[in-house]
């Protein structure tokens, strides 16, 4: 089967004052379409300058990714957000939804940019917000919030979906049903998915996992039996 | 060495990371604290300079115009009760005998043996008048214009003869300031008209005075003018005059508020003052609003930190000092910046003005009251900005500050209840119709900007037409005629051919009647000049105030807008023309429609008609010539019955001058109203961009290209800017409506509204400013590093 993803031998490292930081010092992995990929590990250990990597935010010193078979290192900027624009869909810790805009404007928002979206009450009743569609993010809690960036993410009809601490700032209940919600994704439309983490319990939904510790992979391991979320606990 | 507290520290980086927005708000408080700290001292210095030489010169508290007064009536004028001084002297206007091709009016004003009590004269160079059948003084403003000099042999021609005089001495007078031949002039032309001073038996020869004086000047008594200590005011004591001297042909009554070099060196006063007073306000105002924008942003940038230092016991006072600290010293720093450009300013334009009106004085020593005041003015207005952004620093809790920011409250927007119009708009159109209505108070005070740059543009915009209609298109359109002669005495109207046959080439000469009269309706009263004109005539085209072509038929006059005004007349209304010399000639009329006119209060009537009411049936006192001989003046000048003439003809030079200081000013006008609508937008524009730098970098990371994102704050700029320049034609025409009630006055009538030019001319400018703002903001969207600010969540 031919990789969604690829990662060789990626190289990371930038200034900060005058001590180099050594944020990844190697990374080689692939992906498969379908795949639902939980990266590991404690603070600091370059697994968000991974992901920056892999979606076209950030730029490796040395290594190369490789998306569908294109080379995304040594893109130009505007490569760069034509690629993010067409192939990633961003979740992040703190949502980053547009508080000017109600539920269904965020996600229309994603659809105007893209050139094959999903229908938006579609991707809304997904993620369980028809009802909530019209309301503005400062009417919503936490989690709808994030059902809500997670919708806008998936709307764009990306080839991956990454996400960066997704659960960081839910509490466990809401936490579980967003990785409830992520999982739905990734079998229902077959959406590759990533998720990052610190939450070693969050390891056990992902079918495959990729440990990392101080900017290099130390585990990649396939989870033949991955957990349903509402089975993990933290 | 003591090192700067970190409140300070951190203060003093926060305002290097924002140079840009510190320097245009720097800038606009320089500007207006400069123009506060020039123009206002600027102007009380020429007005205490003119009112001390007043003093010292006995400026006469008024004028009166008579047509042959007995030196013995001015001793019953003297016992009136209020007046503490008169005399009478001889005054003739004459032309001066020039090259050909030149010429040059003089008014010959005779000054009594040991010189003039009322205003007394102040000798520049030379001497007195020794050789009362020889010596002449000259007013200094003609003398330089012509280079002359104490000694030289000058010549006047009166009457068709020639008088050869000697120049004693070279000198100023309080009486012509500013120095022009008539209202219509506007502008003084050195060279072409002056005034001569001779001694009373010179005067008494020249033809045309039969030895008698025609001007009469009076001092008050302290207090008349001003109405206080004394029971008797100013009207009543020059009724009192007019009374006495009406028997002798009163012509004209003239008060010091009237007298035209006084009143234009006044409104160049107040225009001074009011400048420096209002536009520095203006500026310092928006300086204000920009600050108050931007210390609210730091705040809420700041969030975390405040939090932080609230936690390690800081106190609220401690860290709003902090905040008001960069305000106050915005307010120093542009303050000191402002007060020393405005320094120099004031000292170059004190030179400019003391030199055009020849006003003796000290030089301009700035008050430390203006300095202060402008110094304080910024500082407390700068401090309160600062206060009032900083307000929120009292709701941050420290436990609160550290956790992420709640989304901001969102509304539904008026435009989405619309459904026609809403669902038409594509969602990007609907996202920027959303942004502008987000924060309604930033969007407003960017309206406010662009409606008071494209205003103040469309004002300075207007400006070249009003001075245009008023100086040159009186002459190339209205007035066409090249030369206005007048008559020692009345004429027939069919003798008034017979000077073209003076004349070379093809000439015509169409006679008028032109006079002061009082005119009234009901108890309203005015004096004015009354002007007969030939049906049709080709000479002087009327227009009313829809600029068509208008003539007063017989039965009915014709009235400028300022004479209408002060008279209270609309058109069909009646009032009574009634000569100052004699009651006999009184008639009624009714007002037949109001001309456009802006300088001058007149009336018109039909040239034979006013013959018949106020002259004599067929006379004229005066014609107008149009000519192609160089030399006409001079033929002009031999022919005996002419007393004068002038010419409409060669004043160019002056118009010139006036069009170069019209420039000068314009281009001030454009490059203060840019720097406003520059400043406020990219200042507005840069907190706008920083505020929303998570949701912008939120949309890059998305994949929205940096030239989308900028095109949609370009797009939202652009919308509030519509509304601005909406705002802003009715703010343009309130303010030049405001200046045609303004400056409007007895001498002149503004006509100032916008032209389709002005607006368009504006408006281009306008959208240069803003571009000039979008290029500037558009860097900080290049820039924008959208990892940091999505790591970094207190962005």
């Amino acid at each position: 089967m031919t990789a969604l993803l690829e990662a060789r031998n990626l190289k990371k490292s930038y200034w900060r004052g005058e001590v180099e930081v050594r944020a990844l010092v190697h990374a080689d992995f692939s992906l498969e379409q379908g795949d639902f990929v939980v990266i590991l590990g404690p603070s600091g250990s370059g697994k968000s300058t991974l992901l920056n990597i892999l979606g076209g935010m950030d730029t490796p010193d040395s290594g190369e990714v490789i998306m569908a078979g294109q080379m995304v290192t040594g893109m130009n900027e505007r490569e760069l957000t034509e690629y993010r624009r067409t192939s990633i869909g961003f979740v992040f810790q703190y949502y980053n939804i547009m508080p000017s805009l109600t539920a269904k404007e965020n996600v229309e928002l994603a659809r105007e940019i893209a050139d094959d979206p999903l229908d938006v009450d579609e991707v809304l009743a997904a993620v369980g917000l028809t009802d909530r569609a019209d309301h503005f993010p400062s009417q919503m809690s936490g989690g709808e919030q994030q059902r809500v960036a997670i919708a806008r993410a998936v709307a764009k009809n990306p080839d991956i979906l990454m996400c960066d601490e997704p659960t960081g700032a839910l509490d466990y209940e809401t936490g579980v049903s967003i990785l409830a919600l992520l999982c739905d994704i990734n079998k229902r439309l077959d959406k590759t998915v990533i998720v990052i983490t610190h939450n070693v319990a969050i390891a056990d939904i992902g079918d495959r996992v990729l440990r990392m510790r101080s900017g290099e992979i130390v585990e990649d391991r396939i989870n033949p039996d991955p957990l349903s979320p509402v089975d993990i606990t933290w | 060495m003591r090192t700067m507290n970190k409140l300070d520290v951190m203060l003093w980086r926060m305002v290097t990371r924002s140079k840009g927005q510190a320097a245009a708000v720097l800038v606009v408080i320089a500007l207006g604290v400069s123009l506060f700290t020039a123009l206002a001292p600027v102007g009380q210095h020429l007005e205490d300079s003119t009112l001390e030489y007043y003093l010292e010169q006995s400026f006469a508290d008024a004028g009166f115009y008579v047509e042959h007064l007995p030196a013995s009536v001015i001793d019953d004028v003297r016992s009136i009760e209020g007046v503490r001084q008169v005399e009478g002297r001889i005054s003739v206007e004459l032309s001066l005998v020039t090259e050909p091709g030149d010429r040059a009016n003089v008014r010959l004003l005779s000054v009594p043996g040991g010189g003039p009590s009322i205003n007394r004269l102040l000798l520049r160079e030379g001497r007195l008048i020794r050789d009362p059948d020889k010596d002449v003084l000259v007013i200094a403003q003609f003398a330089d214009a012509r280079g002359i000099r104490p000694g030289d042999e000058i010549a006047v021609r009166a009457g068709g003869h020639r008088i050869d005089l000697v120049v004693a001495g070279i000198v100023r007078s309080p009486e012509f300031i500013y120095l022009i031949e008539d209202i219509r002039s506007m502008m003084p032309a050195g060279e072409r008209y002056g005034i001569l001073y001779a001694d009373e038996r010179l005067a008494a020869l020249l033809p045309g005075t039969e030895g008698a004086y025609n001007e009469a000047l009076v001092l008050y008594e302290n207090g008349i003018a001003t109405g206080a200590g004394s029971e008797k005011n100013e009207e009543a004591v020059i009724e009192e005059i007019e009374n006495i001297l009406r028997p002798y042909g009163l012509r004209a009554t003239v008060p010091r508020a009237d007298q035209i070099s006084h009143a234009l060196v006044n409104e160049e006063v107040e225009g001074v003052k009011s400048m420096g007073g209002s536009v520095s306000v203006l500026f310092l105002f928006v300086a204000a609003a920009m600050i108050a924008m931007m210390v609210s942003r730091m705040v809420k940038k700041d969030r975390v930190s405040i939090g932080v230092l609230k936690a390690l016991g800081y106190s609220d006072r401690a860290i709003l000092v902090h905040y008001i600290k960069y305000a106050a010293a915005s307010g120093l720093i542009g303050g000191l910046a402002g007060i020393a450009f405005g320094y120099g300013l004031a000292l170059a334009l004190n030179d400019v003005l003391m030199e055009f009106f020849e006003i003796p004085g000290s030089g301009l020593n700035i008050d430390l009251s203006y300095i202060a005041g402008g110094l304080l003015l910024s500082c407390a207005l700068c401090t309160a900005a600062g206060l009032y952004g900083a307000r929120g620093i009292q709701r941050i809790a420290p436990a609160v500050s550290m956790q992420p920011e709640a989304p901001r409250e969102g509304r539904h927007i008026l435009a989405e209840h619309l459904p026609v119009v809403w669902k038409r708009l594509r969602f990007s159109q609907k996202l920027v119709v959303k942004n502008v209505f987000r924060n309604k108070k930033r969007s407003a005070f960017v309206m406010a900007g662009v409606a008071l740059t494209f205003a103040l543009l469309l004002f300075t915009t207007t400006l070249p037409g009003v001075v245009d209609e008023m100086l040159i298109k009186q002459y190339e359109e209205h007035r066409t005629m090249d030369y206005e002669v007048r008559f020692s005495a009345p004429v027939a109207s069919y003798a008034v051919a017979d000077l073209t046959g003076e004349l070379a080439g093809r000439s015509r000469a169409e006679g008028r009647i032109e006079d002061v009269f009082e005119l009234s309706a009901g108890h309203r009263r005015k004096t004015a000049t009354v002007t007969g004109l030939a049906s049709p005539s080709a000479m002087v085209h009327l227009q009313d105030l829809d600029q068509r072509p208008v003539a007063a038929k017989p039965g009915q006059v014709l009235l400028s807008q300022n004479l209408a005004d002060a008279l209270r007349v609309v058109p069909g209304d009646r009032l009574s023309v009634r000569s100052l010399a004699s009651d006999e000639r009184e008639t009624t009329l009714v007002v037949g429609g109001i001309v456009r006119q802006m300088l001058g209060i007149n009336a018109y009537m039909d040239l034979e008609d006013m013959g018949e009411r106020l002259l004599e049936r067929g006379a004229v006192n005066g014609a107008y010539i149009g000519t192609g001989d160089p030399d006409a003046v001079q033929a002009l000048q031999e022919i005996e019955r002419v007393s004068s003439v002038s010419s409409s003809g060669d004043m160019g030079a002056m118009f010139g001058e006036y069009m170069r200081l019209t420039r000068v000013m314009i281009t001030a006008m454009v490059i203060l109203s840019g720097i406003l609508g520059f400043a406020i937008v990219y200042s507005a524009t840069v907190i706008s961009i920083g505020e929303r730098k998570t949701e912008l970098s939120s949309l890059r990371v998305m994949g929205f290209y940096k030239d989308e994102i900028f095109g949609m704050i370009l797009a939202e700029t652009v919308l509030i800017s519509a509304a601005g320049f909406a705002a802003g034609v009715p703010l343009g025409r309130m303010m030049t409506a405001y200046s045609e009630k303004a400056f409007s006055t007895d001498m002149y009538t503004l006509y100032m509204a916008p032209t389709p030019s002005a607006v368009f001319y504006s408006a281009v400018l306008t959208l240069l400013f803003l571009a000039a703002a979008g290029i500037a903001t558009y860097g900080r969207i290049r820039r924008l590093d959208f990892l940091q600010a999505l790591k970094d969540r207190i962005s």
